[in-house]
């Protein structure tokens, strides 16, 4: 197969370095030495999956393991699937070239939910039938983690187990149980080892779990089927981020890929409260690596990578209470040799932009700052606690340091959203185009302003988990009006399909019954859906409609707030007591503060889970 | 500034990679390897490397060729097995010299190529119809190919652009072996020979997966062929070399 590939594949394939599978720490384990097998699946093409900073933990994690090999597998790309069908080949891992139905478990990051046909259709390709129950005891587990697996229950009837919360330590539980499981009296029976699975902590086996309805489509109650499962499922969580293993012999990609640098994670968590943000809600809590820890990774990085640009990675890289002091260490390390060091997430105020400015080697690239929305009074509705003068001081630094672009992100559709709002966002731009003219005198003819905006998805766990998501027609119109608005020649306007933002909501919070549409989907040809040219907005509403599913009924509603909800059995360490008191005062606009710089919010993360907020530094990064 | 030049083999699955990942992963191993490579001046620095020709994705080569440029003086061993220890699989670096700063650059210097193509035969076809086929073609004074350019497909006549052409039918495949001109100018590619020589011949072969290893590179000289290599230490003889020259590891 190996050899078939090679060269009669490959070379009739668009980028066969996708496929290479041979890239410089790339790890290739004697496969009959080693007596767990995985393969991490990516649920899109390579350039997107390995930017994924939790599959390059991951990789490493299970690789420093003897008994377990971990090798990877990406979405093939339309051109690599014909050849894969129009041969008979089934997918293929990477490194070894082998079928996934070999290895004993395949493990899928969920990152967005538009990636689902790709995760069904990867199966397929596999040969694998893409329901569990139709799974007997010889075919590969299936296992699924990530951000959209905090509402699992769209994909529950094909995944055999998901993992919630953070990997680093769950891992070695799950594969201590492949272990034990296929050194277990045979015939080996699938029910035992989810059985096993069903005992980890932060562990999901959805087929131990009952969904019984209301006749209204409602959700009457999840309940085990099963004495040896949790209720609750609840994610897991790593205390301390410098005692856990950070990969700093991290694979280098041939071709080019998104993120194609180093990525060194600072902190992990995110708790400014921004109350449509998912992130922000199921990483916490907010846990801080030691500056130390930072250097001596970065060193290893350079030298194990040769990358030149170490980007610091989290949610919000600004926040982190050292980075004035690694920054500076790090640019006086690498300096001289050519490295240079990127943050890719600022904060929009005036010590972001100075913190952007020290970075900055000669080349001078675009700024970007996410207001989110146009008016004091939407953004504190969403909690986004940037004001329009901390954007303007923001933007005047930019602008005054030598950057003639910058982009402004903002979110369309929010709750509450008035026209006013959308006028908000148009007047902000003009401000900040004619602060840019102002500074750049005779240099304004560089100027460019982008406004990118999205339309607002509810997502599980967070304080708009209830909201109604606006009708795609009213998204369109909302768009439309912007673009009028913003017509100037300094001024460049990028929306998303709005199309595909009412798809996104249904997966968003759906329950098991969005899961047969879903599939339907797929059956019909639906397939990378976040790519523009590929998604099939029509194909999908025929799915919808033959599978008895009303789309509007998971976006378009809103979820009653004593409604039991379709993940309310899983457990994000936030409570739905907090998230229902934010979304109240939404709605009554009030702000609520950040935990790191004022008291404690009562959230329920540190007070339920083993872990806590950690901070490095002193509190000296404060905002005003 | 002193500069070295490495003759490297591209095999394996590498042979995927386009010529921008190739520079990439130079650009990484000489990291890696702590190579003290030199930058170029100006807005965004980049080290100062050059390879003697791009190898089109899927082929293979024996012998390739880069010019990197160093800010302090290294000697040539040490570049070629710190380097070869920090390359991916795959690519292999087989000899490293110094030559002179003022040596003409690698892409000029290059004129010709030389590769061994292999082709799955379609009927009865031995050595000896090959080779009488192989000379009618070469008799033509015309062989035309539709050349992909930016103001849409042009006939070209490549030609003048084939110096050798030979082939061995072993078994139910072929073995060509092609010399054309490589370069800036008239270049020629293999896969645009084997495809024209089928369609002259009457597709008694399958041009349509040919499997294609560069043997070398190399500049006509006085009807010799010079390796990069040869050129080296032609040039450095005359012109003095720093002290980490002299010594060529092949």
């Amino acid at each position: 197969m190996k050899q078939f590939i090679e060269n009669r594949i490959l070379p009739k394939v668009q980028k066969p370095a996708r496929y290479q599978g041979n890239e410089w720490n790339s790890v290739h384990k004697d496969w009959d030495d080693t007596p767990v097998r995985m393969v991490f699946a990516f649920p899109d093409v390579y350039e997107v999956g390995m930017s994924h900073l939790g599959l390059r933990i991951l990789y490493h994690i299970v690789n420093t393991r003897e008994d377990t090999l971990m090798e990877r597998v990406f979405a093939p790309w339309v051109d690599m699937e014909e050849q894969l069908r129009q041969h008979g080949l089934p997918l293929f891992s990477l490194e070894s070239v082998r079928p996934l139905a070999d290895f004993d478990a395949i493990a899928f990051t969920l990152q967005y939910e538009m990636s689902y046909t790709n995760l069904l259709n990867m199966l397929d390709l596999a040969g694998i039938p893409l329901r569990a129950a139709q799974r007997g005891d010889s075919w590969p587990l299936v296992l699924a983690g990530g951000p959209t697996a905090y509402n699992p229950e769209p994909l529950a009837p094909f995944i055999d187990a998901f993992l919630l919360g953070e990997g680093e330590e769950a891992i070695h539980d799950i594969i201590g149980i492949i272990r034990k499981w296929k050194q277990g009296a045979t015939p080996r029976k699938r029910s035992d080892l989810l059985k096993e699975l069903a005992g980890v902590s932060g562990v999901y086996v959805p087929e131990f779990y009952e969904v019984s309805y209301h006749d209204d489509g409602t959700i009457k109650g999840v309940v085990p089927q099963v004495s040896f499962v949790p209720s609750r499922v609840t994610k897991r969580v790593v205390r301390d981020l410098d005692g856990v293993d950070f990969p700093t012999s991290p694979i280098v990609p041939f071709m080019e890929i998104v993120h194609d640098r180093i990525m060194l994670e600072v902190l992990r968590g995110c708790s400014r409260g921004c109350r449509f943000c998912q992130a922000g809600m199921i990483y916490r809590p907010v846990r801080e690596k030691r500056p130390e820890t930072i250097v001596t990774q970065a060193e290893n990085l350079v030298k194990n990578t040769g990358y030149d640009e170490i980007s610091l990675t989290s949610l919000s890289t600004s926040d982190y209470s050292c980075v004035q002091g690694v920054l500076t260490s790090l640019m006086d390390k690498f300096g001289s040799e050519g490295v240079g060091v990127s943050l890719p997430s600022l904060r929009a105020d005036s010590f972001s932009v100075d913190l952007a400015k020290e970075v900055q080697r000669v080349r001078k690239t675009t700024l970007t700052f996410a207001p989110e929305a146009g008016t004091q009074r939407m953004r504190d509705v969403i909690n986004k606690g940037v004001t329009e003068d901390n954007l303007m001081e923001a933007v005047t630094g930019a602008f005054e340091a030598g950057w003639t672009s910058v982009k402004l992100y903002f979110m369309i559709g929010l709750p509450a959203e008035t026209y006013e709002d959308l006028d908000g966002i148009a007047d902000l731009a003009f401000k900040v185009v004619d602060r840019g003219r102002d500074i750049l005198g005779n240099r304004a003819g560089r100027l460019r302003i982008t406004v990118s905006a999205s339309s607002f998805v509810p997502k599980p766990h967070t304080p708009f988990q209830w909201v109604a998501q606006d009708s795609m027609e009213a998204l369109q119109e909302k768009q439309q009006y912007l673009a009028r608005k913003l017509k100037h020649r300094r001024l460049v306007f990028n929306w998303h399909d709005a199309r595909l933002s009412t798809i996104e909501a249904v997966f968003s919070r759906g329950s098991r019954k969005v899961a047969a549409a879903l599939e339907r989907a797929w059956a019909c040809g639906c397939k990378f859906d976040s790519w523009n040219e590929h998604f099939k907005y029509d194909t999908w509403q025929e799915a919808f409609r033959e599978t008895g599913v009303d789309p509007g009924f998971y976006s378009q509603r809103g979820f009653a707030l004593d409604e039991t909800l379709p993940w309310d059995h899983i457990d994000a360490g936030v409570t739905k007591e907090f998230l229902l008191s934010e979304y109240k005062r939404a709605f009554s606009e009030e702000i609520t503060a950040d935990c790191r710089h004022e008291e404690c919010t009562l959230c329920g993360v540190c007070q339920s889970l083993p872990a806590a907020l950690d901070l490095k530094g002193a509190k000296n990064n404060a905002p005003d | 500034m002193p500069r070295i030049r490495m003759e490297f083999s591209k095999r394996d699955r590498v042979r995927f990679l386009s010529h921008l990942d190739m520079v990439k992963a130079f650009e990484r191993a000489i990291r890696r390897a702590g190579i003290p490579i030199a930058f170029s001046e100006g807005f965004n620095p980049h080290p100062k490397m050059n390879f003697a020709s791009a190898l089109a994705v899927g082929v293979t080569s024996d012998r390739e060729y880069i010019d990197i440029e160093l800010r302090e003086t290294m000697a040539a061993g040490e570049v070629m097995s710190l380097i070869s220890a920090a390359l991916p699989a795959g690519i292999q670096i087989s000899g490293a010299m110094a030559v002179p700063d003022n040596s003409p650059a690698l892409m000029a210097m290059v004129n010709r190529a030389e590769y061994r193509v292999t082709v799955p035969v379609n009927g009865p076809l031995d050595t000896e119809s090959l080779t009488e086929g192989i000379s009618r073609f070469m008799d033509s004074s015309e062989v035309m190919i539709m050349k992909r350019t930016k103001k849409g497909p042009r006939p070209r006549n490549i030609r003048p652009g084939i110096k050798k052409l030979t082939g061995t039918v072993i078994g139910d495949r072929i073995d060509f072996s092609i010399l054309t001109v490589a370069g800036s100018e008239g270049n020629v590619r293999p896969e645009e020979v084997v495809r024209t020589f089928a369609d002259y011949l009457g597709n008694e072969f399958d041009a349509d997966l040919p499997q294609i290893n560069r043997v070398g590179l190399y500049t006509e000289h006085n009807c010799r062929l010079l390796t990069p290599m040869d050129m080296g230490s032609m040039n450095g003889d005359t012109e003095g070399r720093d002290e980490g020259g002299g010594d060529s590891f092949a």
